[in-house]
């Protein structure tokens, strides 16, 4: 029993001090808690037992939820025409231009080219939103379709995620069919049980969530899917009773960023190989390069069609290039699953981190556009 | 000589200093004083709401302080405006004076271990690397 305790103070030492990192830089806990995670895996070798695996597992299945339900229906609503086509493309060019390079370029799998293609198609959410309000942009019409856009890029993600690798046996259909069920019935069956279980101390709101996350994670493991695609899923149906009720939001976030996805990061950052980044430098960097360039190739394009002007259009293509949350978790499938190595892992991962740093300083420096170059929307009712 | 002032207020002790030193300045120069507070916010964010819960904090902890200095200056008779901006408070603090079109910029130089300094640097040595304008660091 010592052994344990003496294992779970040691990453607790470790979190603790990956959140004051993160205090002091003004960095989120996540971009720190992967950073630590990788100097950590390098330096001592950190177990990652049964115990850590159920809480990151289940870190990445909850934080993705919370993406999911963060989704404004309406602003994907107001602006659906662009924010699709800007979403779809924004997934597709980088998923299709990566899995490319990876398969027919670098000679990899088929099977690993697609999680390398998927790890970076992403956009991230929060990461755009972050930027966005030091300017203000997330109040605007042109900010919230840049948020529309990303909220369809990692549907997109997800959904490949949740099927790409899955049989089409019958396991899989009756995943399929009891999800659709459950998404359907969850929205009023949740606001009436909701408003029974009324804000209880012993928290059952939460408790709920948590155990149909965990049922459906179930149905797809079962299936040979993934539980990210159901948990974002309902998410995205629940949204709308989440958006009213920030309390609820603000108390599993607590338990999340406490207790579950710090060893989602970390266990993820500790098992990027050091030594296979540095000596794999320059495929790194295609990578990156691969999917910043995908972006701009089907991105830039579309803003034109829509009009942007060139410093909103580089300004909305930059920020589509950034991931982290999902590009981490796509790639810490693939390796869960077997289907890529761990030189490969410690690629995709570290080439996801720079994604979420380089093109949000580049946007941030060079192409913030001031009020009289962001696009105008005719529609009255846009101005949400 | 000085029309517009701009003060970076975070209510920390130095800020006090920085802000005795702006009022007095604002008294004899006749000036608008613009008391701007900015909030941090993580980058690089897992979730929204992480974002706005940052956001919330800041507004309830920047307006509380606000309002003290405001109460205040009204009983002195002074033209003071309220601000409070997100994200880097250096970067924010210089892109406001541009965009207020301030003639001088007011900080408080805070005290950091001499190593912190020289890793991270403090936000009065980026205000005074990339302000445009005239800038008064108080001791």
């Amino acid at each position: 029993m010592e052994k344990f305790w003496l294992e779970v103070s040691l990453w607790f030492v470790i979190i603790l001090i990956s959140s004051l990192i993160s205090l002091r830089l003004g960095l989120t806990a996540a971009l720190v808690e992967l950073i630590v995670g990788i100097l950590v895996g390098n330096t001592i070798s950190l177990e990652i037992t049964s115990w850590v695996k159920f809480l990151a597992s289940f870190g990445a299945v909850v934080l993705t939820f919370l993406a999911g339900a963060e989704l404004e229906s309406e602003v994907v609503r107001s602006f659906w025409k662009e924010a699709i086509i800007l979403g779809v493309i924004s997934f597709l060019a980088p998923f299709l231009g990566v899995w490319f390079l990876a398969q027919f370029l670098l000679g990899w799998e088929i099977k690993e080219a697609q999680i390398a293609g998927l790890a970076l198609s992403t956009t991230s959410v929060a990461v755009v939103y972050a930027v966005m309000i030091e300017t203000g942009l997330n109040e605007k019409p042109f900010g919230k379709l840049i948020l529309a856009a990303t909220f369809i890029t990692d549907l997109g993600t997800v959904i490949f995620l949740g099927l790409l690798f899955t049989e089409l046996g019958l396991a899989f259909w009756l995943f399929v069919i009891l999800t659709l069920v459950v998404l359907f019935i969850l929205p009023s069956f949740t606001k009436r049980y909701f408003s029974y279980v009324k804000n209880h101390p012993s928290e059952p709101e939460v408790k709920f969530i948590f155990l149909v996350l965990a049922l459906l994670g179930y149905l797809a493991a079962k299936a040979g899917s993934e539980a990210v695609l159901p948990a974002y899923l309902t998410g995205a149906v629940l949204a709308n009773l989440f958006i009213h009720n920030r309390e609820l939001v603000k108390r599993m976030r607590a338990t999340t960023i406490a207790l579950l996805t710090p060893f989602f990061f970390i266990k993820a950052g500790s098992l990027v190989d050091l030594r296979v980044v540095w000596q794999s430098f320059g495929l790194l960097a295609l990578f990156f390069l691969a999917k910043c360039l995908c972006k701009f190739i089907g991105l830039f394009p579309a803003g034109m069609l829509f009009k942007f002007s060139f410093k909103a259009n580089m300004y909305n293509t930059l920020l589509m290039c950034t991931g982290l949350t999902f590009g981490t978790i796509s790639a810490l499938y693939g390796f869960n699953m077997g289907i890529i190595t761990k030189d490969q892992y410690s690629i995709l991962v570290v080439a996801v981190i720079s994604t979420a740093i380089i093109p949000t300083l580049i946007a941030q420096k060079f192409f913030s556009p001031k009020e009289e170059e962001l696009p105008v929307f005719q529609n009255p009712k846009r101005e949400i | 000589m000085f029309k517009k002032i701009l003060l970076g207020y975070d209510g920390s002790e130095h800020a006090k200093k920085a802000l005795a030193k702006a009022i007095e300045l604002a008294k004899i120069c006749n000036s608008e004083l613009i008391l701007l507070s900015v909030g941090t916010i993580p980058a690089y964010a897992e979730t929204i709401s992480e974002i706005e819960e940052a956001k919330e904090q800041a507004l309830n902890y920047y307006e509380k302080i606000q309002r003290e200095i405001l109460d205040w200056a009204s009983k002195e008779n002074l033209k003071l405006v309220p601000l409070i901006r997100f994200g880097k408070p250096a970067e924010a603090i210089v892109n406001t004076a541009e965009e207020l079109k301030v003639d001088l910029i007011i900080v408080g130089a805070g005290e950091h271990p001499y190593l912190v300094r020289r890793i991270l640097g403090s936000t009065a040595d980026r205000v005074v690397d990339s302000a445009s304008c005239s800038v008064l660091v108080v001791r």
